[in-house]
This record gives structure tokens, sequence and C-alpha cells, in this order.
């Protein structure tokens, strides 16, 4: 990585980037159950259906409401601290999130549908 | 409008979100208070081509894919639908989270922070990533078409 002209920083991330970033990897994850929960239950694939128009739509719209509405909550309860951890674990976190997210999604219309 | 201008438009609109995600990856490499601006304001065109992108591909899979559908399903490439076409719905979700995320991760002092840098430099790869693999996708679904309609 190319080096800065001044002095590394050795603040953590803000209290936004890690409120939103956990909201992040919560909403990969809560979006690949979402589709086993949707294509096992036709009970949610009906209410999903019938509250957009399509089912698909309403998927995008349930993931980024978790993204927004956890992001918010988190950002509220956060008193403004992030540690020089977080900006070490967030990274994992989310690339965890979004690797386990997209196996859930590809094993489960490899293998079980 | 054509479906065929949705269609070529929504992979016009991935390639350059594509693009500008590897763009800003590289100018985050070498970031300094002088390009910082220019990181900040590409972060979200990028997220904007990409919600553009994404609204223009959800108003053809909505309104204009069930015809495409019906053809795969019926050719010898069903996976095209049946495992291509599902994980891209549901993985590119994940995708406009990340886009949507990036102008936040993009307000810390990238020049000078770190942590925030490796952050941002991570959510940057995933988005190149993500959409490489959706771009490919959206090809084998092309030619599950394609072979559909030639075996008729």
């Amino acid at each position: 990585m190319e080096p800065t002209s001044q002095t590394e920083s050795t603040e953590g991330l803000s209290k936004c980037t890690v409120s939103f970033g956990i909201s992040l990897a919560v909403a990969c994850i809560f979006n690949a159950l979402l589709v086993v929960l949707k294509e096992k239950s036709p009970a949610t694939m009906a209410w999903m259906k019938k509250t957009s128009g399509h089912h698909w739509a309403t998927h995008t719209l349930l993931s980024l409401l978790v993204f927004i509405i956890l992001g918010l909550i988190l950002n509220r309860t956060n008193n403004g601290n992030s540690s020089k951890s977080d900006s070490k674990s967030l990274p994992s976190l989310i690339v965890s999130s979004v690797a386990i997210g997209a196996a859930i999604i590809l094993g489960f219309y490899l293998f079980i549908d | 409008m054509s479906p065929n201008i949705l269609l070529m438009a929504h992979v016009l609109l991935g390639v350059l979100c594509l693009l500008g995600a590897v763009w800003l990856f590289v100018e985050t490499l070498h970031i300094s208070d002088a390009n910082l601006s220019r990181v900040r304001c590409l972060s979200r065109v990028v997220a904007i081509t990409m919600w553009i992108g994404y609204a223009v591909a959800g108003y053809f899979y909505i309104l204009h894919y069930a015809p495409d559908k019906a053809v795969i399903l019926k050719g010898p490439w069903p996976f095209a639908h049946s495992v291509f076409m599902e994980v891209k719905e549901h993985v590119v979700i994940m995708l406009l989270l990340l886009v949507t995320y990036l102008p936040i991760a993009a307000q810390s002092n990238l020049a000078h922070n770190a942590g925030a840098r490796k952050l941002f430099l991570t959510v940057l790869g995933l988005i190149a990533v993500i959409a490489f693999f959706a771009d490919g996708f959206g090809g084998v679904i092309g030619m599950g078409v394609k072979v559909g309609l030639l075996s008729k």
C-alpha cells in the first residue's frame, strides 16, 4: 500500500462505518436465510408475492430494510467510540458474511432445491 | 422501452459498476489528500450506477423475463435458470447492499487511517468479485435462452 504523506492515524473507524458495517453483515446473512425460507415455505412465498407483486422485489426491500434499520439502531446505541479492533475485525466480518451468504444461496440451489 | 434495450442497459451498467470498483481500488491503493475527494465522489457514482442498473434489471426481470425463463426450462440448459439465474438474482442483493455501504465507508479518512482504508478496499474487492460473477452468470443465462431457441 502506498505510504501517505502524513503519519497514519491510530484512531478507529467512525461510529457510522461500524454500525452500518455490522448491519451489512447481518443483512447479507438475512438475505441468504430468506432465500431458504421463501423457497421452503409456500406461505412465506405467497406473502412475499402479495406484498409487492413479486417475491424478488419484496426480498430486496426486506434486505434493504434490515440493513438500514439495524444500521440506524446500532448507530444510536453506539456511543461513538470504536476501538482499533473494530477496524481489524470489521473487514473479516463482512467478508465472512458475504461468503457464508453466497455459499448458502449457491448450496441451496445446487443441492437442495 | 424495448426489453432488449433494458437487457443491454443492465449489462452495461453492471460492467460500469465493476470498472468503477476496480478504478476506485487502484485510487485507494494510492490514496492521499489530493485524491480523497475524488475517491469519495467516485464511490457515490459507483453506488448510483449500481442502483440504476439494479432498477433496470429488476424492471426487466419482473415484467419481461417470464418468456425467456420458459424457453430456458424447456431447453437443453434448464440449469441456466434453476441454478444460475436463481443464484444471480439473490447474490446481487448483497452487491446492492455493498455498494450502498460504499459511500458510508468512504467518509472515513482513508488517506490517514489504515483500518478504514483496509475496510474500504475489502468492500471494493467484494463488489468487483460479485459483479464479475454476476456478469458471467448473465452470460450463461443468455446462452440458456439461445440453446433453448436453437433446439426448437
